[in-house]
């Protein structure tokens, strides 16, 4: 029987630099949008623009 | 402002069509570089335990299918700039590196592989010597560390027994000051496993790391990984149990 304590660290070790990439990989996406149509998204577009690139971040 | 979200889409998709994401791979003969590819891209590049798979630099738009979410089942497109492994035959190795000079310049992150099952460097050595000018775009990874010796990886936990971990860290500790020393400079080496899914997160967020910044964003739309890969190979636990693990992580 696997130790389960050992399992659940691999798990959130390998579950937190996903997230921490994502998390880059959304603050690269939102510079790159600010450089090409300029910083004039309010918060509602940018929450939207958010749920759409998590949809198409996989 | 409908329109306008309308205009950033269609530029995403603009970009990501005209100008993929690219990633070149390197090392030596038989370290799994297409097998990497396909754990960690979902892509279908033909591999071999036996014989030479990658025979001629290959710079190809590969497809890559979407694992999960809205797109789920549609292909999404990976630049792969895949190299033959270098080391085979030395009459081949100077057009090998003198396309590699060629190639490499086009890639967004160049990707070399040691295997943790050769102890030999000195051939990743030379060719490193003779790539100097891609140091800085180079990610560093070992390979195959569920074939470390005493190769009695823990499959229950789908992770290295004690005795392997042991003897990963002091091949990993070797490895990086070998190829410091040509390199001059620090580099992260990430232990992995591509055909266990172990580790591959890491992996990615070191190229993540050495990525263009303006073109990171294009990178995690390829990702085809996550750490449930990792999860659902362990054999040691119940269905249940894995279903706890995830529900409590995505909580989190």
């Amino acid at each position: 029987m696997a130790d389960l304590s050992d399992v659940i660290d691999e798990f959130n070790n390998q579950s937190r630099s996903d997230k921490s990439v994502q998390a880059r990989s959304w603050e690269a996406f939102r510079k790159w949008v600010k450089k090409l149509f300029g910083d004039i998204l309010s918060n509602v577009v940018w929450e939207l623009l958010k749920r759409w690139w998590e949809t198409l971040a996989f | 402002m409908l329109d306008l979200f309308k205009k950033i889409t269609q530029k995403v998709e603009e970009v990501y069509k005209n100008t993929p994401p690219a990633i070149g791979v390197i090392g030596v003969s038989g370290v799994g570089k297409s097998s990497t590819l396909n754990s960690m891209f979902k892509t279908q590049l033909k591999t071999s335990a036996t014989i030479r798979c990658t025979t001629e630099f290959s710079d190809h738009l590969v497809g890559t299918t979407v694992t999960n979410g809205p797109h789920e089942g549609k292909n999404a497109v990976l630049r792969v700039i895949d190299a033959p492994g270098l080391g085979e035959d030395i009459r081949q190795d100077p057009a090998y590196l003198k396309m590699y000079s060629e190639n490499l310049p086009q890639c967004d992150v160049i990707l070399y592989i040691l295997s943790a099952r050769n102890r030999a460097v000195a051939l990743d050595q030379q060719y490193l010597k003779d790539l100097g000018e891609f140091y800085d775009k180079m990610v560093f990874g070992i390979n195959q560390v569920d074939l470390v010796e005493p190769m009695d990886w823990d499959f229950a936990k789908n992770m290295p027994s004690e005795n392997q971990e042991s003897n990963i860290q002091e091949i990993l500790s070797d490895r990086k000051s070998r190829i410091e020393d040509i390199i001059g400079r620090e580099i992260k080496i990430i232990p992995y496993g591509a055909k266990q899914y172990y580790r591959l997160s890491n992996l990615f967020e070191s190229i993540i790391d050495s990525c263009p910044e303006d073109r990171l964003w294009l990178f995690q739309i390829i990702k085809g990984f996550s750490a449930k890969d990792w999860l659902d190979k362990v054999e040691g636990i119940s269905e249940e149990e894995k279903e706890r693990i995830l529900k409590s992580s995505n909580n989190k």
